[in-house]
């Protein structure tokens, strides 16, 4: 873009075109803007030539999810009940993009107040029939597709490295606090992240480097330096060492997917990192915290929704029922919820002790059929909730950074490799995650046009 | 989340606990409530199973510092 090679004008028209093909199919996107992204890409057009550069994401059109707020263009949270919501000021994410230059083509399709698996018909375009992920599969399956080049997530459970890891793309949750929250719809407030999901491990360090840092506007964000996410990205895995949880992890997981995270580890290996077992002997009984957590939260945040009877028939008779049921969550389950995240971030902490990073699948199980409630992982059925998050989940309970790198397919289908770091190391996570994807160039592989495929 | 296998008793008594808790459910909307309880209680069993250390305090602020 710098060097003018390509325009911002001809960047985000060649997204419009695509979207206008491709996203009848897919369904991405819940809302495009054409008008104004091209409005927006002839301003960025004009200040390049003029010399005003801002940076790589000058004029790199890009999608956010349907939770974040942006004035002029409403946010529903994916919802019906929040169907005219206009909101007055942009999230601080979408600030911070704006002024590096980003072009908005539009909000990605997520699940209903990104909760439940009633999802939207938003497909998975490595295969139309099969589900992309969680409440942020909408921006996985647009950066998958082609539609766009960055999409903003958000991740409680998962729910942008779930995206990332079945639709064959990079995903990021930084450590939490380290990227506002600020105008994204709330969720679960401890829970809650913020994040990107892109084509390559650079597209993410670069956007980390625009969205990071202290936001008075957000309790929860983090007052900790910023590191540089792309200086020290090309510098290897040599030396490095990789743990690997013992426990969790590898107890129920198809084993197609296990061959292919395991040779990922190998490749690590191959690279020149130590890869080595640590125990986290808690992580396997922390599923039970998570739901009493999320629940609870989630009710707690749209009782007041919920108490309108008009709004409240608005919901989903899915969410509702997900809303209504966290009202029986008992608050001595909630403490002691509370209580095992320190247990679990202190042993955690002891298992960084002799590794640098953690590796593990992202997912046990590759993309599902839409139609699938409960999937059959090692002969046992299972909810497709349950099952999709169980490896994600505890880096939300501990707010460690986490990302997701494709790592090779299981039956033609994307499989996530994820590396989790220490507090505020991003830069580290990023840097195995890259050499990782440089080792293996699997990132390359694009999905089939998936127009003319629709089951 | 396991199968659904609610007892009619089950709901009975779940409306009885809705009721005192003060959230009144329609006999349709606490069916369903019933079947996603069921689903999420092996894990809140295992959850309540956990013997924790007695100075093991709830974090009720989450917030992520660096480590030393």
């Amino acid at each position: 873009m710098k060097a003018r090679a390509v325009s911002p004008v001809e960047l985000t028209r060649a997204c419009l075109e695509r979207i206008e093909r491709v996203d009848h199919v897919v369904h991405a996107f819940v809302s495009v803007d054409a008008e104004h992204a091209v409005q927006d890409a002839q301003s960025a057009e004009r200040e390049i030539k003029a010399g005003h550069y801002r940076g790589p994401l000058h004029g790199i059109p890009i999608g956010l999810k349907d939770n974040y707020d942006t004035t002029g263009v409403a946010t529903r949270n994916g919802s019906r009940v929040f169907a005219d919501r206009m909101s007055t000021q942009d999230a601080t994410t979408w600030v911070r993009l704006q002024e590096a230059g980003a072009i908005l083509l539009g909000k990605t399709t997520m699940s209903e107040a990104a909760w439940g698996v009633d999802f939207p018909p938003v497909r998975n375009p490595w295969d139309v029939r099969r589900n992309p992920g969680l409440s942020s599969g909408g921006s996985g399956a647009a950066v998958a597709a082609g539609l766009c080049f960055m999409a903003m997530g958000s991740d409680t459970g998962g729910s942008i490295r779930i995206p990332a890891g079945l639709s064959g793309v990079v995903g990021l949750k930084a450590t939490y606090g380290r990227v506002s929250r600020a105008g994204v719809m709330p969720h679960t407030w401890s829970l809650d992240h913020a994040g990107p999901l892109s084509r390559r491990v650079e597209d993410a360090a670069l956007v980390l480097s625009v969205i990071a840092g202290h936001d008075p506007r957000d309790p929860a964000s983090a007052d900790v330096p910023v590191g540089d996410y792309l200086s020290g990205l090309k510098k290897g895995v040599r030396g490095m060492r990789i743990g690997v949880p013992r426990e969790h992890f590898w107890d129920r997981i198809e084993s197609g997917v296990e061959a292919v995270v395991r040779q990922a580890l190998r490749d690590l290996e191959g690279a020149g990192a130590q890869v080595k077992e640590v125990s986290i002997p808690h992580m396997a009984a922390a599923l039970g915290a998570i739901l009493v957590t999320e629940m609870a939260s989630v009710t707690a945040w749209h009782d007041k929704y919920l108490k309108q009877p008009e709004r409240r028939a608005k919901y989903t008779p899915e969410v509702r029922a997900l809303m209504d049921a966290g009202k029986f969550i008992f608050a001595t389950d909630f403490l002691k919820a509370q209580r095992l995240r320190r247990a679990l971030t202190d042993e955690v902490r002891a298992a960084f002790d002799s590794v640098d990073a953690l590796a593990t699948p992202t997912l046990p199980l590759c993309a599902w059929d839409v139609s699938e409630s409960h999937v059959q992982i090692d002969g046992q059925p299972e909810h497709v909730l349950h099952a999709c998050w169980r490896f994600t989940y505890p880096w939300n309970l501990t707010g460690l950074p986490a990302l997701s790198v494709p790592c090779g397919f299981a039956a033609d289908l994307p499989v996530g490799l994820q590396l989790v770091g220490r507090p505020f190391d991003e830069a580290t996570v990023l840097r195995v995650g890259h050499a990782y994807q440089e080792a293996t160039r699997w990132h390359e592989r694009r999905p089939p046009d998936p127009v003319g495929r629709a089951g | 989340m396991s199968e659904p296998r609610t007892r009619d008793g089950d709901r009975e008594g779940l409306a009885a606990v809705a009721h005192l808790a003060g959230y009144p459910l329609s006999a349709a909307d606490l069916a369903q409530v019933a079947s996603i309880l069921e689903g999420i209680m092996e894990d809140v069993r295992k959850l309540r199973a956990l013997d924790l250390p007695d100075d093991l305090e709830p974090i009720l602020t989450f917030r992520v510092e660096p480590w030393a």
